[in-house]
């Protein structure tokens, strides 16, 4: 019984010292990482889908994709 | 069990669910804004990307078209004449002047015809086509206006033009369709492009009579008309040539060649509206002291900025008017006498 409790809280000592880097620092990250990561990025892959949803409607504009499209939106108005 | 397998396959959905919505509804409100704004967005496509797209007639042109019209409210008797007239009109109709042209078979005089000076303006940069400014027209010729007709074009390129722009096919139905266009609203006679075909000319050392010539000689296939398209630029006496038929000669020239405005977008567009124009019998008018001459009339020799909606003078107008139905000069037609205007410069 008592020998269960003891390797259990090892286990967590060590869970602690190992949370960030595998030498047990946590690594900081610029502001320059963050807005690349939270802003460009994910900014160019939305922009970029919007983009070509711009583009879809504005040489396509009669294709059932668009007239989808703009009929959902036509439902707001 | 079946609980927990329900919850973990709503999760999964949930999970895949969500980014799909949200990636479909940033695509659809694209698709939809890209409708919204069709026109400046294929015309920033056109002349800033240089992509090959047609641009889109604003995108009013569902909606506010018809404001347009209404602005012109003499559009309304237009309408009017052609319903009343709708049971006289087979008369004319089955009383085709073919019929008793045939006899006298009076050979055509169309004569070639002055050629239409340069716009020495420099135009603003490209603009999209406007709609023609329609006058209203009343009686006899808007009878005239209401009867459809439709004239098959055989085009011809010249192989500097085929060079400066790849897509020439494109560039000759686009140029072809706006021009039908505007015939259709100011005559109501719709250009059909038949066929398009290189021109194996020499870009270089023809006078325009001579190209003139050239493409009258040409197998007209089943076109009615046939038009050569060169990338000569305009110099400073001519921006195209074309027969004119005298106003009582039975048919319609079939001739025409249409030299490039590189200043313009649409480089023949408004030299190919004045050589059609004289298919049809309308004359030139090069003086600038004329009120038509100073409204741009695509007649006149004026130089119109590209971005004003064509129009053409109303006599002109009614002279088309009036010939729109005659049939054009048969292909086994003797090539018109080269003899009179042949003088670049001399009017008609």
């Amino acid at each position: 019984m008592s020998t269960s409790d003891k390797p259990a809280k090892a286990d967590d000592a060590a869970l602690v010292a190992t949370d960030g880097d595998d030498d047990g620092t946590k690594k900081k990250r610029g502001p320059l990482a963050w807005a690349l990561g939270w802003i460009a990025v994910p900014g160019a892959v939305l922009g970029g889908i919007f983009a070509g949803g711009v583009i879809v409607g504005a040489n396509f504009h009669d294709s059932w994709v668009t007239r989808a499209f703009v009929w959902i939106g036509n439902l707001g108005s | 069990m079946n609980w927990k397998r329900i919850k973990a396959v709503g999760k999964l959905g949930l999970l895949f669910g969500t980014p799909l919505l949200v990636v479909l509804g940033l695509f659809g409100t694209g698709v939809y804004v890209g409708d919204l704004y069709r026109e400046p967005i294929t015309s920033f496509e056109k002349e800033w990307l240089g992509l090959d797209v047609e641009v889109a007639p604003a995108h009013a042109s569902d909606d506010a078209d018809d404001p347009k019209e209404e602005e012109t409210p003499p559009k309304a008797p237009v309408t009017e004449p052609p319903a009343e007239a709708s049971e006289p009109k087979p008369e004319p109709e089955t009383k085709p002047e073919p019929e008793t042209k045939p006899e006298p078979e009076p050979e055509p005089k169309p004569e070639p015809v002055e050629p239409t000076p340069p716009p020495a303006e420099p135009t603003p940069p490209p603009v999209e086509v406007p709609p023609t400014t329609v006058d209203p027209v009343e009686g006899p010729l808007a009878t005239q206006l209401a009867t459809p007709v439709v004239v098959g074009v055989k085009v011809l390129v010249d192989d500097a033009l085929v060079e400066r722009r790849p897509d020439w096919i494109d560039y000759v139905q686009r140029t072809l369709s706006r021009a039908s266009a505007v015939y259709q609203k100011q005559f109501g006679v719709e250009l059909e492009l038949v066929a398009v075909g290189r021109w194996g000319v020499p870009i270089e050392g023809l006078s325009s009579l001579e190209l003139l010539e050239d493409v009258q000689a040409r197998p007209r296939e089943a076109a009615s008309v046939v038009v050569g398209f060169t990338e000569r630029p305009l110099d400073n006496r001519t921006s195209g040539k074309a027969f004119t038929p005298e106003s009582d000669a039975p048919f319609n020239a079939s001739a025409a060649v249409v030299y490039a405005n590189a200043s313009h977008r649409d480089a023949h567009l408004r030299s190919l509206l004045h050589e059609l124009g004289h298919l049809f019998g309308a004359r030139d008018i090069p003086d600038a002291a004329h009120p038509d001459y100073q409204s741009g009339s695509w007649m006149s020799y004026a130089p119109v900025p590209e971005s004003r909606a064509p129009w053409i003078d109303a006599a002109n107008r009614a002279r088309i008017l009036e010939r729109k139905q005659k049939p054009f000069a048969p292909a086994s037609a003797p090539a018109p006498a080269p003899a009179e205007p042949a003088a670049e410069g001399a009017t008609p």
